[in-house]
């Protein structure tokens, strides 16, 4: 089932009457809570016209590393499933990361730290589109993390696991998205870089996200040039089954958008998912992350 | 068509450049801006509209914050989308009308004040 993963980098200084002493597992709950009060999932079992299916959610900012939280989606809206072929393996089957042999074979430090996989569901299309999914997901997020504690967020990082861009002609462009974005006489803007990984890529493919988006933004965000970013800004979780491309050496796009909110970061991911994934048919993998340059 | 209506009262502080002579936005056109950012509205039409659907379609919104009473705005959506009449006929527990005014209440108030 396609998949999307998260995370928020940062600071964060929770509030005390509203981090327990079992704090990590909060996040699932606020975040279902804030996902169907917007209308982009729903916890009745019935299938019905959803966003997302929410999998998982941390709160992991007392943990070591600069990581505030994350949340895991499935981007399978249930509506596929009266549909559903049983002669289709597709449709009614999927193939686990790990054999029960290669489980078996795990320690004890391995199993702790076995790291990302998707959640195990047979795939049943159709899917919400990753480029759909992106900015209401980031947003929801942001309120949820808010909800436990002042944050500042200086990375989001999105990565879609099995994902494909759909055919549906609704997800790009938005006529008047970019209006929301009309405000840089106002707000300070804010410098970037976005990196990313996919588990397909070739030398020339930073170039070419890079040119697509910069058709794609016009005034209000500004793409380029290629730069080099810190080897910690670099997309791509740590996953057994995934083997992330980067490009070479730590690979960076310079960005400069209207302003550092969820909104924004949100829109520049979700088109380069959409850029991205339509000039590569085959890629199913991709890591998007959007650091905050300092100054 | 159902019909809503958020209207919000308070104090309004515009942002003076956003706001002047040569601004190009207005309620209307920041309000369809957010409802399709945050996928509760969309100018484009789907072939498999089940999927996603919008929950309402734009028809009116303006800053009213300079007129004798107290309301800043307001935003006026049609509920013809189709997910609400759908929805009540699949599950009648399900809170379907709940679920589209909380998003519209939240769009207007994001609206106005950012």
């Amino acid at each position: 089932m396609p998949t999307l993963i998260v995370e928020v980098f940062g600071g964060m200084f929770p509030y005390a009457d509203r981090v327990g002493p079992y704090a990590e597992g909060e996040l699932w709950g606020i975040f279902m809570d804030r996902s169907e009060l917007m209308g982009w999932t729903t916890s009745f079992s019935n299938p019905g016209p959803v966003l997302w299916r929410i999998e998982e959610g941390e709160l992991t900012f007392d943990t070591d590393g600069s990581q505030i939280g994350f949340v895991q989606v499935g981007l399978d809206t249930d509506i596929g499933a009266s549909e559903l072929d049983p002669s289709n393996p597709a449709h009614t089957s999927y193939e686990p990361v790990l054999t029960e042999a290669e489980v078996a074979e795990l320690d004890e430090f391995e199993l702790a730290n076995a790291g990302w996989a998707p959640y195990p569901e047979p795939d049943r299309p159709p899917h919400t589109d990753p480029s759909v999914a992106i900015p209401p997901m980031l947003q929801c997020v942001d309120d949820s993390l808010r909800w436990f504690g002042e944050i500042e967020v200086s990375a989001f990082q999105v990565t879609g696991i099995g994902v494909s861009r759909t055919t549906m002609p609704h997800a790009f462009p938005f006529v008047s998205v970019p209006y929301w974005f009309n405000t840089t006489t106002t707000r300070p803007r804010a410098r970037a870089q976005v990196t990313v990984a996919a588990d397909v890529w070739n030398a020339n493919m930073a170039a070419d996200i890079a040119a697509n988006l910069r058709r794609a933004h016009g005034r209000w965000f500004e793409i380029g040039p290629l730069t080099t970013a810190p080897p910690e800004y670099a997309a791509g979780p740590d996953m057994r089954s995934i083997e992330w491309g980067r490009g070479e050496p730590s690979q960076a796009i310079a960005v400069s958008l209207p302003e550092w909110t969820p909104s924004a970061i949100g829109w520049i991911i979700a088109k380069l998912f959409d850029a991205t994934l339509s000039h590569n048919p085959d890629m199913r993998n991709l890591s998007v992350r959007v650091t905050r340059s300092e100054g | 068509m159902t019909t809503l209506i958020a209207s919000a009262y308070g104090r309004f502080s515009p942002n003076a450049n956003l706001l002047d002579e040569s601004a190009t936005e207005d309620l209307y056109s920041i309000f369809l801006a957010r409802s399709e950012l945050m996928r509760w509205s969309s100018l484009g039409s789907s072939p498999t509209p089940q999927l996603n659907p919008p929950l309402w379609s734009m028809n009116e919104a303006e800053l009213t914050y300079g007129a004798d009473d107290s309301r800043i705005g307001f935003a006026q959506v049609g509920l013809e989308a189709g997910i609400t009449e759908r929805l009540d006929a699949s599950d009648p527990e399900r809170p379907a009308q709940q679920r589209t005014s909380s998003a519209a209440e939240t769009t207007a108030e994001d609206a106005a004040i950012d």
